[in-house]
């Protein structure tokens, strides 16, 4: 019989790792598959800063996970966050490479595809959040807009604006903090 | 404040310079091995990307006014952001407009700014302050100050004049730097 799924969230990546060695493990598998396809998405799209790319990278890194636990060829399944971590930076590369024709491609053909919403955006009330952005100060807003329009770091904003990168990060991270705090209150500053 | 309950937890503003690739790159490597198999600190990096997503797409529906850099707005136009800009001098005036298809409107506003420690800008209409960005961030050598009204609240105007202040708000008493006049007339094709 299969445990409870409240039992297996409760259970460590390793112990979940242990059980998929051992044997028919079912509902551990499907446990850690869900837990490796998120964190390697994230890792996909902080490397890779595309969607679809990062979606295919974790459904790659999840696979070949899997298998490598199946088959008994992952030693200490302590060291298996190490192994996704290598696993990842491999599927990274044949990703880029593989972006790099597809690109060619498109300069060749010149394509119309539609530009594409991340799945993620859809989770956040947007409304809200534009609420909450209205009502931040005008120094932490602009901020904000010009760090995460284009991903931009500290040194590049602080040279732009004649502020410290120090001064960036605080203004930044004070910022995001008064967003959380009014998008949980519910767009109310 | 740590972005999740788990051994070595990574600070939020870690997180975030670890998305925008501010950290060295042994540091880098070790949040993503943590992330990799840390649940709780992928959930805290998933909230900075949503939260990320969610300001860009308030910026590009114009729905908060901002003052931006110069390098950010050429930044746009090299992107294909179609941007209407209005560089007017100091104690000047221009007559504007915003066509269906433009996706920005900036107002570059000429003034000297030396020895000014804190800037706001205001927004009047017809005697009654629109609105008043107080501190907004300023390089002090630029000689201007590049500001990017609410696209949503430039396409109701009608045709009237808004008078935009710099306002020199560090010392004891306000003092205005230099005022201009936009002569809003709306889209006729």
């Amino acid at each position: 019989m299969e445990p409870p799924a409240t039992d297996l969230a409760a259970l460590d990546d390793a112990t979940l790792a242990r059980r998929i060695a051992t044997g028919p493990a079912g509902a551990e598998e499907a446990e850690l598959c869900r837990r490796l396809l998120r964190r390697a998405r994230l890792y996909g799209l902080r490397h890779l800063r595309d969607p679809h790319a990062a979606a295919d990278l974790a459904q790659q890194v999840m696979l070949m996970t899997i298998e490598r636990l199946r088959a008994g060829a992952l030693r200490d399944p302590a060291m298996l966050a190490s192994f996704v971590l290598g696993t990842c930076r491999n599927v990274v590369i044949e990703l880029r490479r593989t972006h790099a024709r597809r690109e060619r491609l498109l300069e060749t053909y010149a394509s119309d595809e539609p530009e594409v919403v991340p799945d993620d955006a859809a989770r956040l009330d947007h409304a809200r959040v534009a609420d909450c952005l209205r009502t931040l100060p005008a120094r932490e807003r602009s901020i904000l807009i010009m760090t995460f329009y284009a991903e931009r770091a500290a040194p590049e904003l602080a040279a732009e604006m004649s502020l410290t990168e120090a001064n960036v990060r605080v203004i930044r991270h004070r910022a995001l903090q008064r967003m959380r705090d009014c998008v949980d209150a519910g767009g109310r500053p | 404040m740590k972005a999740g309950r788990c051994a070595g937890a990574v600070e939020l503003s870690t997180l975030v310079e670890y998305w925008l690739g501010e950290l060295d790159a042994a540091h880098e490597a070790r949040v993503d091995e943590h992330l990799l198999g840390c649940d709780a600190c992928a959930h805290g990096l998933d909230d900075i990307v949503q939260m990320g997503a969610a300001i860009r797409d308030g910026f590009v529906r114009g729905s908060v006014s901002a003052v931006l850099s110069a390098a950010f707005v050429r930044g746009l136009a090299a992107s294909g952001w179609r941007v209407r800009e209005y560089r007017v001098p100091s104690n000047g005036s221009v007559n504007c407009t915003v066509a269906p298809d433009d996706d920005l409107t900036v107002a570059r506003l000429q003034a000297s700014l030396a020895g000014v420690e804190r800037l706001d800008v205001v927004r009047i209409a017809e005697g009654e302050v629109l609105e008043r960005l107080a501190n907004v961030p300023f390089d002090p050598t630029a000689g201007e100050v590049v500001f990017a009204p609410a696209m949503t609240g430039l396409r109701a105007l009608r045709d009237q004049t808004v008078h935009i202040q710099l306002v020199d708000a560090g010392g004891a008493a306000e003092r205005v730097i230099a005022g201009y006049d936009f002569n809003h007339a709306a889209w006729n094709g």
